[in-house]
């Protein structure tokens, strides 16, 4: 009696039941929470994760096409289009691979050996924007480059500017000095300078570009002895006072010079003169901390000027001008090229949005 | 009152229970804080190597004259990375670069990632 009357007072009362019922319970809807929220947490990572997977394999993707393109023809918003033999096929046959955004979708189209596209094909569906950054501008003064309405006229009349390479915008030959001119000469297919004063021709390029590794070139010819040109000016947003210039000088010297401020901080001198009527290609090569300068003269030999401190320029915008003092000469073939195509693939994560960053550097010669 | 103590649950009984209880829900939410950490660690990882890879393009294509040390930099778009790079002479004509990605991860701890190339004077890219 003892024993039972001990085992009984032992149990729970009604009450007791009740609590350690509601705290048992409260405990199980804790874990249940936790494991609701665990689980659609979970399953939203797993949706992220999977799209940035994908975008990623986009971005690859575009870095191979880049990486076996003949040409990038075409970057900015939305858009990467680049020729190639190569990625697509195995063939020897060109194939032009275009990549667009539209709402929030990729879209890749192909045109293996025809003149057009083949059907749009969706690669990626969780697309914020896609913007790919190249450089490859004007490698020969062309109509096909600049197209009918970049010509420049004698009276020096307001044209647009339509450079079609990367989408990058090509503005020629400002100047409220309606003295200057330059035109485009179509049968000898080069810009002509024929100018009386001291305006330059500046050619600006957008949007911005890291500060590593520019390279700038063109093949320039003066005509008359002692008389200043500098075919090649790498400016800032003052190209006039803060620039790297190369100066082929009215002593027949050729040098590198850099001023800052109006002010000239370095100067090299070439070992070689200038003759008239020569023609010489002019480099500049912009690192992060120095513009090197070199020439190569009509029998193709190469001549390092030097290297002169970049100084205060700046890299997000890039001027290059020829300026000529009272002579003419014939200005060709400015090549600007920037040898990364950058891509920045925003992609909708679910909750959030992150950035794929990609770059890629053409490899087939 | 040994009748009393002998009915229901005692004080230490409940604490016991509770502590163990509680530690379930804890080790729950921690749990559940890992995974979200480490998913961190691992977008950070990804992002990473994305822009070391970009680096390493760069490497590919910049003038064999101007390859040099430089010492860690931020990256231009996400200054919570920095990357540096060391070149060292194999011999008259190649130069051995190593490129390295550091960032701080969710915990405060210093994470790395590198890649190690080889240029050759006068060798096509």
């Amino acid at each position: 009696m003892t024993n039972d009357s001990n085992s009984r007072s032992r149990g729970m009362s009604l009450l007791e039941l009740v609590m350690t019922t509601a705290v048992i319970g409260t405990v199980f809807v804790a874990f249940v929470a936790v494991e609701q929220v665990t689980v659609v947490e979970g399953a939203k990572r797993s949706v992220a994760d999977e799209r940035w997977i994908q975008g990623s394999v986009v971005v690859d993707e575009m870095e191979n096409a880049v990486r076996l393109a003949e040409r990038v023809l075409k970057a900015g918003d939305g858009t990467l289009l680049v020729s190639t033999r190569y990625f697509w096929d195995l063939d020897d046959g060109v194939e032009e691979i275009y990549y667009y955004s539209s709402g929030s979708s990729i879209y890749r189209r192909v045109a293996d050996e025809v003149a057009t596209f083949g059907s749009p094909e969706l690669i990626y569906e969780h697309a914020v924007s896609f913007c790919a950054h190249a450089l490859e501008i004007a490698d020969s003064f062309n109509a096909e480059d600049y197209g009918a309405t970049a010509v420049k006229t004698a009276d020096g009349a307001s044209t647009v500017d339509t450079a079609n390479k990367a989408e990058y915008k090509v503005n020629e030959m400002g100047g409220a000095d309606q003295d200057v001119y330059t035109y485009y000469d179509e049968s000898n297919q080069m810009l002509k300078l024929e100018p009386t004063t001291l305006e330059p021709v500046t050619v600006t390029v957008t949007p911005d570009l890291r500060k590593k590794w520019l390279h700038a070139q063109t093949r320039f010819r003066p005509q008359v002895d002692h008389q200043e040109y500098r075919p090649l000016v790498y400016g800032s947003e003052v190209p006039d006072t803060t620039n790297v210039s190369v100066v082929f000088g009215a002593d027949g010297s050729i040098r590198l010079r850099s001023v800052e401020g109006g002010v000239l901080t370095a100067e090299e001198v070439s070992t070689i003169s200038w003759k008239s009527g020569a023609e010489y290609r002019v480099q500049l090569e912009s690192e992060k901390r120095y513009i090197m300068a070199t020439l190569l003269n009509e029998n193709g030999r190469q001549h390092k000027i030097g290297a002169v401190s970049s100084g205060a320029i700046d890299n997000a915008k890039l001027h290059f001008q020829s300026v000529t003092h009272g002579a003419v000469g014939e200005w060709d073939d400015l090549l600007v090229d920037y040898p990364l195509v950058e891509i920045e693939f925003e992609v909708d994560l679910g909750d959030s949005q992150a950035i794929i960053y990609g770059g890629a550097t053409r490899r087939q010669p | 009152m040994k009748t009393a103590r002998q009915s229901g649950v005692t004080l230490a009984e409940a604490l016991m229970a509770i502590v163990i209880l509680g530690t379930s829900v804890v080790a729950g939410l921690e749990l559940f804080g890992y995974q979200h950490s480490s998913t961190l660690g691992q977008s950070q990882a990804w992002t990473a190597q994305r822009f070391l890879q970009r680096e390493y393009e760069w490497v590919r294509v910049v003038p064999y004259e101007q390859l040099s040390s430089s010492s860690f930099e931020d990256v231009a778009e996400d200054a919570s990375y920095q990357i540096g790079q060391t070149v060292s002479a194999l011999d008259a004509n190649s130069l051995e670069i190593e490129l390295v990605i550091r960032w701080i991860n969710q915990r405060g701890l210093v994470q790395t990632r590198s890649v190690t190339t080889v240029r050759c004077e006068g060798v096509g890219l």
